[in-house]
């Protein structure tokens, strides 16, 4: 009996080599991959694409919302339960790799013939970079951007072309912006939510030149004169000049961008990956874009910098890592990054891209070189977690930045003292 | 002696495969987890390695010497007692009304005063948190119209009223169950009293008070008594509703306990939390054992 | 003869008016979140954002609804819930039935003891649990599976169903077990044709209650599940706010599909439930 099924199947391997000579048999696998579930949908159209040259690789794809991925990654890791390939975040990569949750891919990548200080921009490749070694695959880059509404501009007597360039230009505008009144306000601050509250905070600390952590990463270094007026700038365009809607404490990045395209808020900050549903939702906008605003010609425009890696884990069986690098690697050539980060892909090859040499992409790949990642430690999850809720006690009326940011110094050391 | 050994020749060990089916259940998914807590609340655990230190009481000194932990007391507390007295006084209230010989229609009466209770916690606190919200929500609005606000408050997002915020949608949502078991105590007390002390003069606050209220007394403790238990621990409300924002306003133990593992990643400090609160717990119960099961038993 | 009570007179009048008024109030209040839920969902985005919030809906639109029946996991996610919440009720009434003729029926030496640590069981703050059963399941491989919601919510649910339905088989008397036995039944038939047909408010009772508690759990399912092929509805419809596309419309449409069988089950059990409540047996 086994052997008429071995006999079969021999059969059947045949017959799928006779019919398709550009199919690769060799490699046969059954994967597991962790992504977002903004990719569901998408993944199983690129995988069908895949199997056309790799008929016996299949994948199996689990999506996660974004809402709490962090959490959940770690903890799943922690305990063994984990996929061949991850979806991750830039700031989570250096952690996982440090914990040994991800393989090396440059012996992988040498074996496939892929350069990958060739393919992937230098910036991105550093997200998992750890002691000169390669953890991770990057596809997608973005980086923090102002978006804002012409229409609304030219309504409130703005020039629509003219983009605020410092961040004393935001209130100005946000003031003209929200006098239009009904229910209309300037700028989209996000108070709840904690990476996406803290995009912003840490955006305009950046645009302050202020560093999160010392070099060595063993103390927090926000505590600083330029660190509070950061904060306390954030925070006052709520409390003080009243240019964001009452309700920014419950307001993610989603009910902001739900907000925007409604037309009730001038201008908020995201990066490319929100115009779809931005043009889904209303399909007449007049959008334009800035890249981040300065404090003053003291400090560079900087905004946080965000973007996604692909990683073979741990758990992946020896015999499937092939496999998985290879999906890998197809999902984030020049062509498919392209279709798979959505928005901007970390592969050199994209640049020539037609939809990012022109149209609205453009300023978002102009904002790449003012992009700046968060340390890439283990503890930063607990950290921006400190962030956020003392940015919510500025916000709330209970505590001034200067206190905020001396509270949430003492709880970061206190970890990292950990 | 003689009943004794009649009751070992009657007892068959067989019996006790009745048992033992729900008995294995209990156990694995709850006494083992709890025995691994309370352990590891002795524990410094280093999760990346998975490395235990015995740590004594070092986890405890940890947590009370940390403000927000000492906050999340004061919240559970302010949640527990500021939701179980509205949820009862309300639900005993409607009940007594609702239990009024002059009222028509009582079934389709419970039935919709039942709908709060029923609907799933995650929707009830997604639907609030629409309605408070400070810019579109319903609630600013309405009050706006009456004339009681001038300006939209932020109800879940003010340090001053989220706690408050929260309190109401869980009386909104447990008052109901008040009303169903205080209704079910009240038809139960037998009618010839009432009557008798009708005949004997008493007005209908009388018969109240000297009949209905010590019949319907046991079940009054034993509803505040779940209730207690249930707001204390509860953590879909709050996690769906303000994470325990803004700035840890609303973070009572749970999600103390919640965010100390899943985003510290710190076993020991939420193993010792899981502890506090186990322990709070258990002193509930044990009064509740004491007073509530051993009177009825008496009965 | 009895006395009858009084016929509704004058002096009779102010408090039935007083006391409608008040349940009025109160249905009001109870049904409003409910009734906003469904206007908001048929609204469409521009109008949801639209100030001031209005009870009118403009443009009644049933797009939300069509969005998430055929675009989300919400689908699916009922069916999860659906299967998980009946399969745990079927079998908490199974293993609870059991336990409840053993200690209603037999002197179990220890058996007092065992069922007041099963009252203990019920107080278990969940989170307290949350943690170590995360690492348990993880190691045994129990993760993002239908068992691991169904086992966490058997377990969950069993000390408030075994206490109810002992309350029940205990107040049956025990002739008719025998009667029953004598007629030929087994102990196990003598349970499952007399004491349990005889105590069905008392199943209804613990049945409800643990279908409701299932099909609302959230703080199991969101951890303890990964995939959409086994997520719940409860955590389905939380996670709208985190993803892309979807807004308030869209959100209220998945709660009105999730709230409506919960509605139906109570709406179809209230009589025996409300039996079961009366029959003084959640006690504790």
């Amino acid at each position: 009996m086994k052997k008429l099924v071995s006999l079969l199947l021999a059969a059947m391997m045949l017959l799928t080599i006779g019919t398709s000579l550009a199919e690769d048999t060799s490699i046969s696998a059954d994967l597991t991959m962790w992504t977002g579930t903004w990719n569901d949908g998408k993944m199983e159209e690129l995988l069908a694409e895949f199997q056309k040259t790799y008929p016996n690789i299949n994948v199996t794809f689990e999506y996660n919302p974004w809402d709490g991925m962090e959490d959940k990654y770690l903890a799943s890791m922690m305990s063994g339960t984990m996929p061949d390939i991850i979806d991750m975040a830039i700031a989570w990569c250096i952690p996982y790799a440090k914990m040994g949750y991800l393989i090396n891919v440059d012996e992988l990548a040498e074996k496939h013939g892929i350069d990958l200080e060739e393919t992937y921009y230098e910036g991105s490749l550093e997200t998992g970079l750890v002691d000169g070694k390669h953890y991770a695959i990057p596809y997608r880059t973005e980086v923090m951007t102002i978006i804002y509404n012409k229409e609304i501009f030219e309504k409130a007597g703005l020039d629509p072309e003219k983009a605020p360039e410092t961040w004393a230009d935001v209130v100005e505008y946000g003031k003209a912006i929200t006098a239009l009144g009904d229910g209309i306000y300037g700028f989209g601050l996000c108070g709840y939510g904690s990476g996406n509250c803290t995009a912003q905070v840490y955006t305009l600390m950046f645009s302050n030149g202020v560093e999160l952590l010392n070099e060595d990463q063993t103390a927090a270094a926000f505590n600083t004169p330029e660190g509070v007026e950061a904060l306390q700038f954030w925070a006052d365009m709520y409390l003080k000049e009243g240019i964001v809607p009452s309700s920014c404490l419950e307001n993610d990045n989603t009910t902001n961008r739900n907000l925007f395209a409604e037309g009730k808020l001038g201008m908020y900050m995201s990066a490319s990956y929100d115009l779809e549903a931005i043009y889904e939702a209303n399909p007449d906008i007049q959008l334009g874009f800035s890249t981040v605003p300065v404090f003053s010609d003291k400090y560079p425009a900087k905004a946080q910098a965000g973007g996604w890696d692909l990683g073979i884990t741990t758990a992946c069986e020896e015999a499937e890592r092939d496999a998985a690098f290879l999906f890998s690697a197809w999902l984030t050539n020049a062509e498919n990054a392209v279709v798979f980060s959505d928005t901007l892909s970390a592969n050199r090859g994209s640049a020539t891209d037609p939809s990012y040499t022109s149209g609205d992409l453009k300023p978002f790949v102009d904002a790449l070189e003012y992009g700046k990642p968060v340390p890439g430690n283990i503890n930063m999850n607990a950290i921006t977690d400190i962030i956020y809720n003392e940015s919510q006690a500025v916000l709330a009326g209970m505590k001034d930045a200067a206190t905020a940011l001396a509270d949430a110094e003492a709880q970061v050391n206190d970890l990292l003292a950990q | 002696m003689q009943k004794n050994l009649i009751q070992i020749k009657r007892l068959k060990l067989g019996n006790y495969l009745y048992i033992l089916p729900a008995l294995l259940v209990v156990t694995l998914v709850m006494l083992v987890p709890l025995i691994y807590t309370l352990v590891s609340s002795l524990f410094k655990v280093n999760i990346y390695n998975n490395q235990w230190d015995f740590a004594g009481l070092k986890n405890f000194q940890s947590i009370f010497s940390d403000s927000i932990f000492v906050l999340s007391i004061r919240n559970t507390i302010t949640w527990t007692i500021g939701s179980v007295v509205f949820q009862f006084l309300i639900g005993f209230l409607i009940a007594n009304v609702l239990n009024m010989d002059c009222i028509r229609g009582k079934s389709g009466l419970r039935i919709a005063l039942m709908v709060p209770w029923v609907l799933p916690g995650v929707v009830s606190a997604l639907v609030w948190q629409w309605m408070y919200h400070s810019d579109f929500g319903i609630i600013n609005q309405v009050l706006k119209d009456i004339g009681v606000i001038s300006q939209s408050v932020g109800w879940l997002s003010s340090a001053d009223t989220a706690m408050m915020a929260a309190i109401i949608i869980n009386v909104w949502k447990m008052s109901p169950f008040v009303i169903l078991m205080t209704e079910a105590a009240l038809k139960n007390v037998s009618d010839d009293q009432k009557e008798a002390a009708v005949i004997d003069g008493a007005n209908s606050l009388q018969v109240f008070w000297h009949v209905k209220l010590p019949a319907i007394a046991p079940t009054c403790n034993t509803i505040i008594l779940l209730l207690t238990i249930w707001t204390m621990n509860a953590f879909t409300f709050i996690y769906v509703l303000t994470e325990g924002g803004p700035a840890h306003m609303t973070e009572i133990l749970s999600l103390y306990i919640y965010r100390t593992y899943f985003k510290s990643y710190n076993l020991g400090k939420a193993s010792a939390a899981s502890t506090v609160l186990f322990a709070f717990t258990a002193i509930v119960a044990l009064l509740y054992n004491k007073f509530v099961i051993g009177r009825d038993q008496e009965r | 003869m009895k006395a009858k009570p009084q016929k509704p007179g004058t002096h009779r009048i102010l408090p039935a008016v007083a006391g409608y008024i008040i349940l009025a109030a109160v249905i009001v209040v109870a049904l409003f979140p409910a009734l906003w839920m469904f206007i908001s969902s048929l609204k469409d985005a521009s109008e949801i954002f639209s100030l001031p919030p209005s009870f009118v809906v403009e443009h009644p639109s049933f797009e939300n609804y069509h969005r998430v029946l055929f675009e989300t996991t919400v689908p699916r996610a009922f069916f999860n819930s659906l299967l998980i919440s009946s399969t745990t009720t079927a079998l908490v009434i199974l293993i609870a039935s059991f336990a409840a003729y053993g200690f209603a029926r037999f002197a179990l030496p220890g058996g007092k003891a065992l069922s007041t640590s099963l009252l203990f069981g019920q107080m278990m703050p969940a989170v307290v649990l949350l943690v170590p059963l995360f690492k348990i399941y993880s190691a045994i491989g129990f993760i993002d599976t239908y068992r691991v919601n169904i086992i966490t919510n058997l377990a969950v649910n069993m000390p408030m169903a075994v206490l109810t339905m002992t309350a029940f088989f205990r107040s049956i008397p025990e002739e008719m077990d025998e009667a029953a036995m004598i007629d030929g039944c087994s102990r196990i038939g003598a349970m499952f044709r007399v004491v349990m047909p005889n105590s069905a408010p008392g199943l209804v009772t613990a049945g409800i209650f643990a279908f409701l508690n299932t099909w609302e759990e959230f703080m199991f399912s969101m951890n303890f599940v990964n995939s959409a092929k086994y997520k719940t509805l409860a955590v389905a419809i939380k996670e709208f706010k985190g993803q892309f596309i979807i807004d308030w419309g869209g959100m209220m449409s998945a709660a009105v599909v999730i709230s409506f069988p919960v509605l139906l089950v109570f709406l179809f059990c209230n009589k025996y439930f409300i039996k079961g409540l009366t029959s003084g047996s959640v006690k504790g």
